[in-house]
């Protein structure tokens, strides 16, 4: 029940996600997660049901944006007054970058394969071969959980190895060239539209007045002059704080 | 084990933590608005997109050359407290936890009752263990000190009037994960910044193109792997940036440095661009700090790429310097960490291996001989080598691990194995502090006869770190940060300075 609310809402209702002991802080919710037992148990022990369960709460569907007053009564944001930030992780970015190139592959099941090794699969990373004895660099670095050990929750790191992989990874150099590539966007003519286009492709929404200036801006006087500025722009995309937070 | 308390936590806001690190932060995390300066010390081709900048910010103040703390970067760097005499940590790891009597702190008596039972009760450990385990290694004494140090330190042995013995440490727990984040975070069970984040959040960093706190381990992560040099409620940028120094590649030590898609010219625009966007929507969301810590971390990745390649490439030393730390992969690592320090990056710390190589339950004495000899050389170039380019003075060179052993044999697991190892002691163990300001040959404090608890002046891993904070010029209880409602620091509410150690 308890990692269950975690990987949902990102913070465990006993913070420590795998120590219930003496050791552990009590839980920040104790009847919630005593109701929520009882009615898993009620229920016929179905985990979808739970899930089902949280993700239609209104807890559940709160925005992350920070509310400066709340966050002076609990800095910990104990109490859920929002979402808890997400940061998508490794997988979820991998199979993003694909899926926003166009190219994810939609196949269920079948062997594991190598993800970072040239021509790249596009199969989603799930389906990514591990080799714990040699777990490439590039999972650590974004804090993939150690496949020697069981692990309760990931850590969450910032470092700046995460930010080299998007800047100069063959693997995102290649997503971005395929999204600024895809036919919605070469069919724009403008640059405003094909700033557009990208916009609603990555985000989701329409570019405001600034990101628009500022993107156009970066395609150059004459766009299509040179139509590697379109990559980049896209590339700068995906690299956005916006692209890799939920909320 | 109850350690010290001492009651003076401020209850005001000190000017010290002004300076270690709020005032930075409320410009560079939560200052309202962009100035002009900030805006072209980020962007380093930036002037083309100073237009936007105004745009986001209509109401900007003018003030763009009253503030000093404008470079608005998160390690710059920032006066502590007092003069500090060290400058820089080199933490040597031994993981695992080496043991004392086998090392820097012999115990005749041990040979004496070797086989059989100690006159005294065995503290309780880990495992259960027997009689007294002699050591199979021979001390003699060095230097004008004339301090005991055993045959598998034969050359750091010869640096022992630079170094300070610490034989009286003691920790609470008899395990490695609760000792590692003591020893690291100075609290064992919740999680607690690093003293490697807490000294960069307080100092800055004397290069900002480069992490400021680098910890390397060869071939993998050691127990608690990233936790050890986590930088928990500490703004993400603090945390310890880890580098597999098995790899002997440069480009592949800090993967994908290279940047071989678009010109560095061009990778500037785009990151000035995506600097803009990132703040637009920073702006957007109350300056979320965790948002922050990521945008920082595109300006640090831009500038190790010039930095780094430079920084770890050992083959710019001269084949005579190479030669004095030796071959290997802790000669190796031992030498970036010189590098690195003498680049201005304040904290290295250097694992000696993945997992636990020091953890010797069993074959002690071949595995003890083995991991001494892997670094013994390299400890003894680092220190000669800082000393002689003047960076001893203001470097710290820490050796030890999360506990010591027990002077008494670990009963086997399996019957099969031989009692030659020694088990996890918390209550007694060496660590040895080398420049920085510290007095070298003299031995501080004392274990009992046998080597199993510290009896004489013991030293708590706290007063370690308040000792060490003292060096870098830190009062350790006002080297704070706020958070959940209350100021934290490294030491907690335990904590002495030990002035004895000090030159």
């Amino acid at each position: 029940m308890n990692r269950i609310w975690l990987h949902h809402f990102g913070k465990a209702l006993v913070r420590g996600a795998s120590d219930f002991g003496a050791r552990s802080d009590p839980p920040t919710h104790p009847l919630l997660l005593d109701y929520l037992a009882r009615r898993f148990v009620a229920e016929g022990w179905s985990i979808k049901r739970l899930h089902r369960q949280m993700v239609l709460t209104s807890t559940y569907q709160q925005s992350s944006i920070l509310d400066v007053e709340r966050q002076e009564q609990d800095p910990e944001n104990r109490l859920v007054w929002r979402m808890n930030p997400k940061r998508l992780e490794w997988e979820v970015i991998r199979d993003a970058l694909l899926f926003v190139g166009g190219g994810i592959a939609d196949q269920i099941g079948g062997r594991p394969v190598q993800l970072l090794e040239q021509p790249f699969s596009r199969r989603r990373t799930i389906y990514g071969f591990i080799d714990r004895q040699k777990l490439p660099a590039v999972y650590r670095m974004f804090d993939l959980a150690s496949p020697d050990q069981t692990t309760a929750q990931r850590h969450k790191t910032l470092v700046p190895q995460q930010a080299l992989f998007l800047m100069n990874s063959d693997f995102v150099v290649e997503q971005a060239r395929a999204l600024a590539n895809r036919s919605e966007v070469v069919r724009q003519i403008s640059a405003k539209d094909k700033v557009r286009k990208l916009y609603e492709l990555v985000f989701s929404r329409q570019p405001e007045a600034i990101e628009l200036a500022a993107a156009v801006e970066s395609l150059g006087a004459h766009p299509g002059d040179n139509v590697a500025l379109l990559d980049h722009l896209a590339q700068v995309l995906l690299m956005t704080n916006e692209f890799i937070y939920v909320e | 084990m109850a350690s010290r308390n001492d009651a003076t936590t401020s209850a005001t806001p000190s000017p010290a933590d002004l300076i270690a690190g709020r005032a930075a932060h409320a410009r560079s995390i939560a200052g309202p608005l962009l100035t002009r300066r900030e805006l072209l010390c980020r962007s380093g081709m930036g002037f083309a997109s100073l237009g936007l900048a105004t745009l986001m910010a209509p109401t900007a103040p003018a003030t763009a050359a009253s503030s000093p703390a404008s470079s608005g970067s998160p390690f710059a760097t920032r006066p502590p407290h007092f003069p500090g005499k060290a400058k820089h940590v080199i933490h040597l790891f031994m993981n695992g936890g080496p043991s004392q009597v086998d090392t820097f702190d012999p115990k005749p008596a041990l040979q004496k009752y070797h086989g059989q039972m100690l006159p005294t009760e065995n503290l309780q450990t880990e495992s259960m263990t027997a009689g007294a385990m002699g050591s199979p290694f021979k001390f003699r004494k060095h230097g004008q000190s004339g301090i005991e140090v055993s045959e598998l330190y034969p050359r750091v042995a010869e640096c022992i009037d630079d170094i300070c013995v610490i034989r009286s440490m003691f920790t609470e727990l008899p395990n490695h994960e609760p000792s590692l984040m003591m020893m690291n975070c100075g609290e064992s069970r919740l999680v607690r910044p690093s003293l490697g984040s807490w000294l960069t959040y307080g100092l800055g960093s004397e290069n900002e193109n480069l992490p400021g706190f680098v910890a390397m381990c060869p071939g993998g992560y050691p127990i608690k792997s990233v936790q050890n040099w986590q930088s928990a409620f500490l703004p993400g940028v603090y945390q310890g940036t880890y580098i597999d120094t098995k790899q002997t590649d440069i480009n592949k030590l800090i993967e994908y440095i290279d940047t071989r898609h678009v010109s560095r010219q061009d990778q500037r625009r785009q990151l000035d661009l995506l600097g803009l966007l990132n703040r637009h929507h920073l702006e957007r969301r109350n300056r979320e700090a965790e948002l922050e810590a990521r945008i920082q971390t595109f300006e640090l990745a831009s500038n190790m790429q010039l930095a780094a390649a430079d920084a770890f490439d050992i083959n710019q030393e001269p084949q005579s310097i190479r030669d004095q730390y030796g071959e290997g992969e802790q000669a190796r690592q031992i030498l970036m960490a010189r590098r690195l320090v003498e680049r201005g990056v304040r904290f290295v710390q250097i694992w000696h291996g993945p997992s636990q190589p020091w953890d010797n339950h069993h074959d002690l004495e071949t595995k003890h001989r083995q991991l001494a000899g892997e670094s013994d050389q390299a400890i003894a170039a680092l220190l000669r080598d800082l000393k002689s380019r003047g960076l001893l003075d203001e470097t710290l060179v820490i050796w030890g691990g999360e506990f010591g052993r027990t002077p008494t044999v670990q009963i086997p697991s399996t019957e099969d194995k031989a009692p030659n190892g020694r088990d996890h002691n918390p209550y007694g163990f060496t660590v040895w502090l080398a420049g920085g300001g510290v007095q070298g040959g003299q031995i501080y404090g004392a274990t009992d006869d046998f080597g199993f608890r510290a009896v004489e002046q013991p030293m708590h891993v706290h007063d370690l770190h308040a000792t060490i904070l003292h060096l870098m010029g830190f009062d350790h209880t006002r080297l704070t940060y706020r958070y959940a409602g209350r100021d934290f620091r490294l030491t907690d509410v335990s904590g002495q300075v030990i002035h004895d150690l000090l030159a």
